[in-house]
C-alpha cells in the first residue's frame, strides 16, 4: 500500500523511508563529491531507436 | 459519471498523488546535498538540454543515443508514474534523468539520463550519485523493489556500480540494464 502523500500518516511513513536512506545518502554525498570532474558528461544512456520509441508507447510489461 | 470522466477523475488523482511523492523526493533531495536545487522537468529544461550538443566542446551526445529531450517530454509528461529529475546549481540546469514506473509498481526504471557537458562542471559535485540517490527514495515511496538503469553505456558499467547498481543483465528479456536491489 503507497503512502498518501496527503495525510499525515502517509506523511510520516514517507518520512521514515527517507530515514531509513539517511546513511545513504552521507555515502552518495561522499562520492558525489570526489573527483568531480572524472565524472563522464553527456547522455548516460543509450538507448537504440527502437527502444526509445518503446518507451513512448509504455509498452513494458514487466511488473 | 460516464466511463471517460471517470478514467479521466483516475488519471487527474494518479498525477496529483505522483507528483506529491516527486516533489517531496525533490525536497529530501535538496536537503541531503545542500546547494543543489532539484525540480522537475519543463519544456524549456529539454530545449536547453538538447542546444548542449552545440556548445563547443567535445561531447559524448551523439554516440550515446539520438533522443532528444523535447521530443520524449510529451511521452513523459502524460505518465502520472514516471520519474522525473533535474539538478541545478546557481540558476544552471546541470543533469536531468526521465524514468517510469512499471505497470505494476515493482520496479522503477531510468531510461534517459544526461548531465551538462561542460567541465569543470557547474554542479561542483557529480551528478549520477544524487540522480541515483533520489530514484531509490522514489522507488521506496512507490514501493517498487528494483531499480534499474536502462540502456547504459557499456563503457559506464563501472559508473553505475559504484552507485550500488550490479552488472549488466538482461532486462526483461530484450534489453540491458543494471539493476539495483532496493
Amino acid at each position: 500500500m503507497r503512502p498518501d502523500p496527503t495525510t499525515e500518516e502517509g506523511k510520516e511513513e514517507i518520512r521514515k523511508i527517507f530515514e531509513k536512506r539517511k546513511q545513504e545518502a552521507e555515502e552518495a554525498r561522499k562520492r558525489s563529491e570526489e573527483v568531480v570532474d572524472s565524472e563522464p558528461y553527456g547522455k548516460l544512456t543509450t538507448p537504440s531507436e527502437i527502444d526509445v520509441r518503446r518507451d513512448r508507447k509504455n509498452t513494458d510489461e514487466s511488473e | 459519471m460516464s466511463n471517460i470522466a471517470h478514467k479521466r477523475s483516475e488519471y487527474i488523482d494518479a498525477e496529483n498523488r505522483y507528483q506529491a511523492y516527486r516533489e517531496l523526493v525533490y525536497e529530501n533531495t535538496m536537503l541531503e546535498f545542500p546547494g543543489i536545487e532539484v525540480k522537475g522537468i519543463e519544456f524549456i529544461n529539454c530545449v536547453t538540454a538538447d542546444n548542449w550538443k552545440n556548445l563547443p566542446i567535445p561531447s559524448a551526445r551523439a554516440y550515446r543515443g539520438t533522443w532528444e529531450w523535447t521530443k520524449e517530454y510529451p511521452f513523459y509528461r502524460n505518465r502520472p508514474n514516471r520519474f522525473e529529475i533535474s539538478l541545478w546549481f546557481k540558476g544552471n540546469l546541470c543533469a536531468l534523468c526521465y524514468g517510469q514506473t512499471s505497470k505494476r509498481g515493482t520496479k522503477v526504471r531510468m531510461n534517459l539520463i544526461e548531465s551538462i557537458p561542460i567541465r569543470p562542471s557547474p554542479l561542483g559535485r557529480r551528478a549520477l550519485p544524487i540522480l541515483a540517490f533520489s530514484a531509490a527514495t522514489f522507488a521506496d515511496i512507490v514501493g517498487a523493489t528494483e531499480l534499474w538503469v536502462l540502456d547504459p553505456d557499456p563503457n559506464l558499467e563501472e559508473v553505475y556500480m559504484r552507485e550500488n547498481f550490479g552488472d549488466r543483465q538482461i532486462y526483461h528479456g530484450r534489453r540491458v540494464g543494471q539493476r539495483r536491489v532496493l
